[in-house]
């Protein structure tokens, strides 16, 4: 399980992680969500150990991440921008990485050889972004993590390249037990992946819930009624199409269901909310401006 | 609860040594074709004295232990840390299960290999070529390894620091370089400013400053290679017998320092803030030092510039535009300070109370000096104090040399009290002078040291106007420095060994000069040991000490009579016991009638037909 606690972290004055708690439970795909520069990449590089928080707690099956090679030794990271060595190839990769993970399994690295088909003497900087991507999800996968972080992961690979690497993850996922951390705009994307969602803003987590949680307590109405509406109702937002009221009304479907029957509506039309839409509501609950998007 | 800590990594410490191949390959090859394969060339096929295989060896051992080290150890540093200056690379070596401790520790290992390593091959290579030529020099190339490796440590862990305290990838090699000279620039700078204000105060740099910048030290010759002289007898010469290594103990310091610095860096890294790659300084206690560090260092540095291009005649010995000047530098040197800490163009809107506080630390440091309130311009030792005394007109063995006569010193004593009173005279003549840029004459230095009895030397430098009025009135200036320059006891100072001279210690000496009245036809006559020292004891010594030889006149006129006289020049080598040579020149002077005497016998005219 990785636990965060009241991480605080600032860059000359200005405080990147504001008191952020986190909570990842133990084989979870947790979606780490939020508008740019909430602090996402800030805290993942807490969790590799790379940055020290000023203040707080970053703990990985109980213990301290920074500079404690056991835990690190069972977390793969792959960052946003990758760091790759001008004449390096993967084969010297894999030499180097042996000697780093003590869990890395050649084998495993050799039976992958027909997924990811890149040439293992080919220097790195002649490798595409994409490829380069698959080059470290390759090596990453062969580490087998208990713990796997990936920033913005599948950005500039292609479709079928993203389908084969999230289907690898999960079967390691469902088969050892690995967690995920993944943050990521592609919310669409993560929908399908995630069971737990975090979402951040400006240094600090606004809500952690389930993904199943998460989209149950909000929906979105479609409704024609010439009577006001019933009090009671919590609505994050309204918009009208000539009389087609549009609502996103925080609760249970059937909750509010039983409360706009109240109103006697000449339609009404209740819907769940896509992780996107959620998203951008909740942001707005929190003063991020949402005011002219149309869904 | 943290890991273990383990001191190395293997897998890293062959990607560093893979990743530097190039470096300590070139490193490798130079050295192989400068020493062994140099030696095999040189002295395969041609019969060699034992002396000069040493000297072959030895001589590289000064590029060996300076320059070389100097380039190779910043280049390494620089190669293995290059990780540290960009945010990706960081991050990646950041989030490997390695500790800190052990990625430092096998990185800066893995440089050490790279100057020790190919040292040591080249060392066994030598050796070899050495023994194959038939003359084995186990002690010479030993020397060469070792001085070598002192100055790599030294070199190598300096630059190691600068990677642990910059982050910036091209501002770590600049600051290598401008620390490397930081105290000796800064001393000489420092000089150059106080002297335009404070009287007396002389502008060359000290051997501290020296000492403080290694590489102008190794290059000064006072680290390296030194002839072993034997007297031979039989040629009552002395001969080059071998070659020792002097400056150990300069080394084997340089060595303790670089472990010092290796310890520092070790203590940094494991401090260092992950975020802070790309910075030019990473370490947050140590951006107010760079900040006042580099506004004090271009206020020096650039207001000697704007001072050098204004025309920095004008403005000596005038305080308020040096002053000025000093401000100005400073203020450009705060701004590009902040520029760099703060990575932004944007910094001149806030934030200038440092640049206050410096201008006042400034104007109060060469104010206090301006007006000598350490009692530095004042003071004059009493002869009570005085070991010996000096006056030259340049700093060099032959013209500093001390005297220890009694009057000669109380003479000195007071031309240096004579000069404090009178400085408000002096002082303008200069600046009058300095406004004309020297077309009505030229200013004439000279230097007053004493050395005390406690051990303490006092320097002193003055300038006198050397002008038409100046060089006729027996009461300038120019005159009184003029008698004591002149006087016997510094003539024999500069211009005799301070110890008996015998036959033998005459190793060399020529006379060169006009064979005809006309100065149309010359001649270069050598004499012999016992012929050179009947010359020196009956004709030049003599005149030496009665001053009709060995005088120097400082006036517009000598000046222009270079061009057109040709005097007869006499050079003398001349041995001591330890094999240490010293050397003199006697221009010969119409009044010096001993040794006018014998050149003529020898058929020179020294006194050419002016006509």
């Amino acid at each position: 399980m990785i636990e965060v606690q009241n991480v605080t972290k600032c860059f000359d004055g200005f405080p990147a992680l504001n008191g952020l708690t986190l909570t990842v439970p133990q084989g979870a795909v947790y979606g780490l969500i939020g508008p740019n520069g909430a602090g996402k990449s800030t805290i993942i590089r807490h969790l590799t150990g790379i940055y020290r928080p000023d203040s707080g707690i970053v703990r990985v099956d109980g213990l301290p991440v920074y500079e404690n090679r056991a835990v690190k030794s069972r977390i793969a990271y792959i960052p946003d921008e990758l760091y790759c060595p001008g004449s390096i190839t993967i084969r010297d990769m894999v030499q180097f990485w042996k000697g780093i993970y003590p869990r890395f399994d050649e084998h495993r690295f050799d039976s992958l050889r027909d997924v990811f088909q890149l040439s293992e003497k080919q220097p790195f900087r002649h490798f595409s972004k994409g490829m380069q991507k698959q080059a470290m999800f390759w090596l990453a996968i062969c580490i087998k993590p208990d713990y796997l972080i990936l920033d913005e992961p599948v950005d500039g690979l292609d479709p079928v390249m993203r389908r084969q690497i999230w289907s690898l993850i999960l079967e390691d996922v469902t088969g050892c037990g690995t967690t995920v951390l993944v943050s990521s705009h592609n919310l669409r994307e993560l929908e399908d992946v995630c069971d737990h969602v975090g979402v951040m803003h400006h240094g600090t987590m606004l809500l952690e819930r389930s993904l199943e949680e998460l989209q149950d307590n909000i929906v979105k109405v479609q409704l024609v009624t010439e009577n006001p509406l019933p009090e009671g109702l919590n609505v994050v937002h309204s918009s009208m199409t000539g009389r087609i009221q549009t609502l996103i009304v925080r609760g249970r479907q059937h909750e509010v269901a039983d409360l706009l029957a109240q109103c006697h509506p000449m339609l009404c039309d209740l819907l769940p909310l896509s992780l996107e839409e959620v998203f951008i509501y909740e942001l707005g609950g929190a003063h991020y401006d949402v005011k002219n998007i149309v869904l | 609860m943290t890991s273990r800590i383990s001191c190395f990594n293997r897998a890293l410490f062959r990607r560093c040594l893979r990743r530097t191949a190039p470096l300590w390959i070139v490193y490798l090859v130079f050295w192989i074709v400068a020493l062994p394969l140099q030696l095999l060339i040189s002295f395969g096929h041609t019969p060699y004295e034992l002396s000069d295989l040493q000297s072959a060896i030895q001589s590289t051992s000064q590029m060996g232990a300076s320059l070389v080290p100097f380039f190779y150890g910043v280049a390494s540093a620089w190669l293995i840390f290059f990780w540290l200056f960009k945010t990706r690379s960081a991050y990646f070596y950041a989030s490997l299960p390695v500790r800190r401790e052990t990625v430092f520790l096998t990185d800066f290992c893995a440089g050490l290999v790279l100057g020790l390593f190919p040292n040591l091959l080249i060392f066994l290579l030598t050796l070899g070529s050495t023994a194959l030529l038939g003359s084995f020099q186990p002690l010479a190339c030993a020397q060469w390894l070792a001085s070598g490796c002192l100055s790599f440590l030294f070199f190598y862990s300096f630059a190691v620091v600068c990677c642990m305290v910059i982050g910036h990838v091209a501002a770590m090699p600049l600051l290598y370089l401008v620390l490397n000279f930081t105290v000796y620039v800064l001393d000489y700078i420092v000089r150059i400013l106080l002297k335009t204000f404070v009287f007396g105060m002389p502008d060359q740099t000290g051997v501290l400053a020296s000492k403080l910048s290694p590489l102008v030290y190794l290059l000064s010759g006072s680290v390296g290679p030194r002839a072993i002289s034997v007297y031979d007898e039989t040629d009552a010469v002395y001969r080059t017998v071998g070659y020792t290594f002097t400056g150990w103990r300069y080394l084997l310091i340089l060595g303790g320092v670089g472990l010092v610095f290796a310890v520092a860096s070790f203590f940094l890294y494991r401090s260092r803030e992950m975020e802070r790659s790309g910075d030019v300084v990473t370490v947050r206690a140590l951006r107010p030092v760079f900040l006042y560090f580099f506004t004090v260092g271009s206020a020096l540095v650039l207001g000697d510039g704007i001072m050098y291009l204004l025309g920095n005649q004008t403005l000596t010995a005038n305080f308020i535009p040096v002053l000025i000047c000093l401000l100005a530098g400073a203020f450009l040197g705060y701004a590009a300070a902040q520029m760099m800490l703060q990575k932004t163009l944007r910094v001149f809107s806030h934030g200038w109370w440092g640049y206050l506080a410096v201008c006042l630390c400034l104007i109060l440091t060469f104010g206090a000096a301006r007006l000598d309130l350490f009692g530095y311009s004042r003071r004059v030792p009493s002869s009570d104090e005085v070991l010996s005394a000096s006056i030259s007109t340049y700093r060099s063995a032959h013209d500093d040399v001390p005297y220890t006569d009694p009057d000669a010193i109380a003479a000195t004593i007071e031309l240096h009290s004579y000069l404090i009173e009178h400085q408000n005279e002096v002082e303008p003549q200069l600046r009058e002078l300095g406004k004309g840029f020297y077309t009505n004459g030229y200013q004439q230095d000279f230097y007053l040291t004493y050395t005390l009895k406690n051990g303490e030397t006092i320097e002193r430098k003055y300038s006198a106007a050397v002008t038409a009025e100046t060089e006729n009135d027996p009461d300038s200036l120019l005159s009184h420095f003029t008698v004591l320059y002149n006087s016997t006891p510094a003539v024999l100072a500069r211009c005799t060994p301070d110890w008996d001279v015998k036959p033998g210690n005459f190793t060399y000496c020529s006379i060169n000069g006009p064979t005809d009245s006309s100065g149309s036809k010359f001649d270069t006559v050598y004499l012999s040991s016992d012929d050179a020292y009947r010359f020196y004891t009956e004709c030049l010594l003599p005149d030496l000490k009665d001053s009709s030889l060995g005088s120097t006149s400082f006036s517009l006129g000598s000046a222009e009579k270079t061009e057109t006289w040709n005097p007869v020049t006499v050079t003398l080598d001349l041995t001591d016991a330890f094999g240490n040579t010293v050397n003199f020149n006697y221009t010969v002077t119409a009044d010096a009638a001993r040794t006018i005497a014998y050149l003529e016998t020898l058929g020179f005219c020294p006194l050419l037909d002016q006509g």
